[in-house]
């Protein structure tokens, strides 16, 4: 009885694994709210033309959508912008950067909505824009 | 390998820690999950704009999708009655009769009649009649996406000589026969309402679904139909645009609102500059020129969409004393926006109320 430790080997070994498993669960439970997990979704008339996980993106590319006024959307890594607009309004390109879940930029000639999704539905500050 | 009894405690208790947290992620990260997360759809086009719709409730996802379909159907249906680019439209064959009176569908005939009524009541700062001097300027839908096109100021006798035109008085209705006559040279434009009454056609037929308990509909980013309310009994959250902000992501503040509808007018929404000068798409019908009230923005939330949409732009047109008149009369509550950066916010939507752009300033009314 004398020799025997409080805490032995094993036991440490035990409390080790359960603070390790706890770090990683709360890890878990916060990472994916801000930052990542965006996604740009490319819309025609309804129809779902591209959808790009935003954090995939290595390097920055073009793409380009056909229809009476062809647009430009340049992807980013952390960004969405139309880039070029056929039409004469661009009110797109004045929606500038979009990098926030619940943004878009909306082209009527060529029926094309540009918006920004998140992967956590919390993460969205709003419901709607009104403006 | 043996165990002591103090090593089993803790091997017992990781296990209920590792089945604590399985069964919370199971009860937050899925079950509750399936009634918090709406069904959605997007990217639409109606009313020369995108719809969006967001709906919770018991439905499943087909029943959802069956009425996001049934509120866009009805919205094509009202966009087929009164958009007058279209010739067969009720207000098309209006705009081409020459004086003729023209019988109109139930719903055209009623948002018609609430036009005039919101005209009366703004004593013309709305006016349903105002199409010839907006196209004059440019600011309608063919001219404003012509990439042939370009903005200018119209000479002086033409806005004259067409702002003569402009007078909602000399529109007859007939109530018994549902049909409508126009004054000499007169055509007029049911768009100051369309998006508002887009929301109302969708709100509709969200109502009849007892499987939706909330659901929204976005018309263009300016006018938002609100049925109901959002899963434990939380508000919509509605973001206002800011005026003078520079893209998608700058707003003036949220308001927090259920069950009813929303419509924002602003002087940045089609406009162009000219020498030293600036030239929005909110004609004022009294004098033929961009409306210049020092209401740069205004957002107006009541229990009709239509209505909600026209007072949005008689606001502007009008000014803030008189706007907030007018809104008492018609029971709607407003964020107006000048531009001296003074927000005016009446009681009704103060609890409710938080500001995003820190450099306005918060006035509340009566």
């Amino acid at each position: 009885m004398f020799n025997k430790k409080i805490l032995t080997k094993k036991d440490l070994i035990l409390v080790g694994i359960l603070l390790a498993a706890a770090i990683i669960c709360i890890l878990l439970a916060n990472a994916p709210s801000r930052g990542g997990g965006l996604t740009a979704v490319i819309t025609q008339d309804g129809r779902l033309l591209y959808s790009v996980e935003l954090s995939s993106v290595k390097e920055p590319y073009t793409i380009k959508i056909d229809g009476d006024y062809p647009l430009e959307i340049r992807l980013e890594s952390k960004a969405v912008q139309v880039q070029n607009a056929s039409c004469k309004d661009k009110l797109c390109m004045a929606s500038g950067r979009l990098d926030r879940a619940g943004q878009q930029a909306v082209c009527l000639p060529n029926r094309t909505v540009v918006r920004i999704v998140s992967s956590s539905d919390k993460s969205e500050e709003w419901d709607a824009v009104t403006g | 390998m043996k165990f002591s009894v103090k090593e089993k405690m803790v091997i017992a208790a990781s296990g209920f820690i590792v089945i604590g947290l399985i069964a919370y992620y199971v009860v937050n990260g899925i079950g509750i999950k399936m009634e918090r997360t709406p069904h959605e759809t997007s990217g639409l086009f109606a009313m020369g704009s995108v719809i969006s719709q967001k709906l919770y409730g018991s439905h499943s996802e087909v029943e959802m999708d069956a009425v996001a379909n049934e509120a866009f159907t009805a919205v094509k249906e009202l966009e087929g009655l009164i958009s007058w680019q279209s010739e067969s439209s009720d207000i098309g064959r209006l705009n081409k009769a020459e004086g003729e009176a023209v019988s109109f569908n139930k719903k055209s005939y009623e948002l018609l009649k609430q036009n005039l009524a919101v005209a009366r009541k703004s004593s013309g700062a709305f006016d349903p009649t105002i199409l010839p001097v907006v196209k004059l300027w440019g600011f309608d839908p063919p001219h404003a996406q012509d990439s042939s096109f370009s903005y200018h100021v119209p000479k002086i006798d033409d806005i004259h000589s067409t702002l003569a035109l402009v007078d909602y008085h000399k529109v007859i209705t007939d109530d018994a026969a549902q049909a409508v006559r126009l004054g000499a040279g007169q055509s007029i434009d049911l768009g100051g309402s369309g998006k508002g009454a887009a929301c109302d056609a969708a709100v509709e037929v969200y109502r009849k679904n007892a499987g939706i308990s909330g659901g929204m509909i976005v018309v263009g980013g300016s006018s938002i139909g609100l049925m109901g309310e959002k899963p434990e009994g939380k508000s919509w959250d509605i973001a206002i645009r800011d005026p003078r902000g520079t893209g998608a992501g700058d707003n003036l503040a949220i308001i927090q609102l259920k069950n009813c509808f929303v419509s924002t007018s602003g002087d940045y929404e089609k406009f162009f500059a000219e020498g030293s000068d600036y030239y929005h798409h909110i004609i004022n019908p009294r004098t033929g020129w961009p409306s210049k009230s020092g209401i740069i923005s205004a957002t107006v939330v009541c229990s009709n969409g239509a209505l909600s949409d026209m007072l949005s732009t008689a606001c502007v047109v009008l000014g803030k004393d008189a706007a907030l008149e007018l809104l008492k009369e018609a029971a709607a509550e407003a964020v107006l926006a000048d531009d001296a950066k003074n927000l005016y916010i009446t009681q009704g939507l103060k609890s409710g109320f938080s500001l995003i752009n820190e450099s306005y300033t918060i006035n509340y009314v009566q």
